[in-house]
């Protein structure tokens, strides 16, 4: 009897422990459904003539706490549809149960093939250094240019092939999955758009923070963001 | 310990397990940094109709629909138009079953890559070229994926070339593309027959 006992014990509480960890698995849908991700930062799309046939853009580095399962992360992206949620992206994540406790750089895709996923293994950003990330067509087969500056020197370069292969909009944003994640520090600046010959500054822009974020703008292509924790 | 409830803890510790890796697995495999979603607004077919005059475009959409579908909603930025299409009143531009998604583009269809099955036809209204996808991925989708068409439409009036992403989510697939891409007219046009 008292063995049996300890079976339904046992029994319940590796039941429990398997429910609570289901929703780790459970969150991509569940992210994807509720669109509970937290943002703070620019769009460029207010112009009536999009010339923005990519992206560039300055962030700090920062490393805040990030509790649990989520991630933080700060990024350039080129939207190429929003009816389908296609993308490419580049910044650095900061991600505890992928890559602990420091942060990477990351590229992210996702379109009418697949959606690919890229941590950078090296090199690695480094906290309280700025680096200029630059996402720009390579006119080649339907290619995408990512590029990472640290001052002059290129620290990282690769292709991402897209399709389709077309930009919607441009966006510049730092992201967290809860806002117990402190951003104090955030300052995107130089934000450019590639019009086919050169990179000039945003010369327009609309703003999202969402709450508990805020954002100091700057000017079109600069801006502070803070809050949360 | 009773052999019985050994094998009952030991079986359920496996399954445990289980459940536990693959749930992890899954997340690993799965991590995603998504942009910020549609900045747009949802607009009233006469602001539509205004917009488009002001820009002078020529906005082209299916004159024959699959049955029991209609119109439910236009989706408006500066760069970026989304009309749909929905047979249960779906108007959220993710998940109606019929999307029309119109923009400039950034490349002209010469210097596009084949990426699907090429459609190249010319109606009075349009030159219309491009390629269409049987099964394209998406996350919008209840199985994860869409049939897609990717135009260049140069209308006959205006001689602009407008670059449109045309998909149907299931239950509706390839046919149901194709005949919508042949059905394309200027939307005055359609409303006029209408």
């Amino acid at each position: 009897m008292r063995n049996i006992k300890l079976a339904i014990i046992v029994l319940g509480f590796m039941l429990c422990s398997a429910f609570l960890i289901m929703p780790i698995g459970a969150q991509d849908n569940l992210l994807t459904e509720a669109d509970p991700y937290l943002y703070a930062g620019y769009y460029f799309y207010n112009g009536e003539v999009n010339d923005a046939f990519g992206v560039s853009g300055k962030i700090y580095t920062i490393s805040p706490a990030v509790p649990g399962i989520n991630h933080f992360a700060q990024w350039v992206n080129v939207m190429i549809s929003y009816r389908n949620h296609y993308w490419i992206q580049m910044g650095y994540i900061k991600d505890l149960l992928h890559r602990g406790l420091i942060p990477v750089f990351h590229i992210e895709v996702n379109d009418a093939w697949s959606h690919r996923f890229r941590f950078i293994s090296t090199p690695k950003p480094q906290v309280g250094v700025t680096y200029k990330y630059i996402i720009i067509p390579a006119y080649e087969d339907g290619k995408w240019d990512c590029i990472i500056l640290r001052g002059e020197s290129v620290i990282f370069e690769t292709t991402m092939e897209t399709n389709p292969f077309d930009c919607d909009d441009v966006q510049a944003f730092t992201e967290t999955t809860i806002g117990e994640i402190n951003i104090v520090g955030t300052h995107f600046s130089e934000l450019s758009y590639f019009n086919g010959r050169g990179f000039p500054l945003w010369d327009h822009h609309v703003p999202r923070a969402d709450s508990p974020y805020y954002l100091k703008e700057k000017s079109h292509y600069e801006f502070y963001a803070y809050g949360g924790g | 310990m009773n052999k019985k409830v050994r094998v009952l803890i030991q079986t359920s510790v496996i399954i445990v397990f289980i459940i536990t890796v693959s749930m992890f697995a899954h997340y690993l495999l799965t991590s995603s940094v998504p942009p910020a979603p549609f900045p747009g607004k949802q607009i009233t077919l006469d602001e539509f109709h205004e917009i488009v005059k002001t820009r002078d475009l020529d906005i082209f959409i299916p004159s024959s629909l699959p049955m029991g579908y209609k119109l439910t909603g236009i989706w408006y930025m500066p760069t970026d138009i989304i009309i749909v299409f929905d047979n249960r009143g779906v108007s959220d531009y993710r998940y109606a079953r019929i999307g029309l998604e119109i923009s400039r583009g950034i490349i002209t269809f010469e210097q596009s890559k084949p990426y699907g099955r090429v459609i190249k036809y010319e109606t009075p209204y349009a030159i219309i070229r491009g390629y269409v996808l049987e099964k394209a991925h998406c996350d919008y989708s209840p199985t994860g994926y869409i049939s897609l068409a990717e135009l260049w439409i140069t209308s006959k009036r205006t001689w602009k070339t407008m670059h449109y992403l045309i998909d149907v989510r299931p239950p509706l697939g390839i046919n149901e593309l194709m005949s919508i891409i042949y059905s394309l007219k200027p939307m005055d046009e359609v409303f006029k027959e209408e």
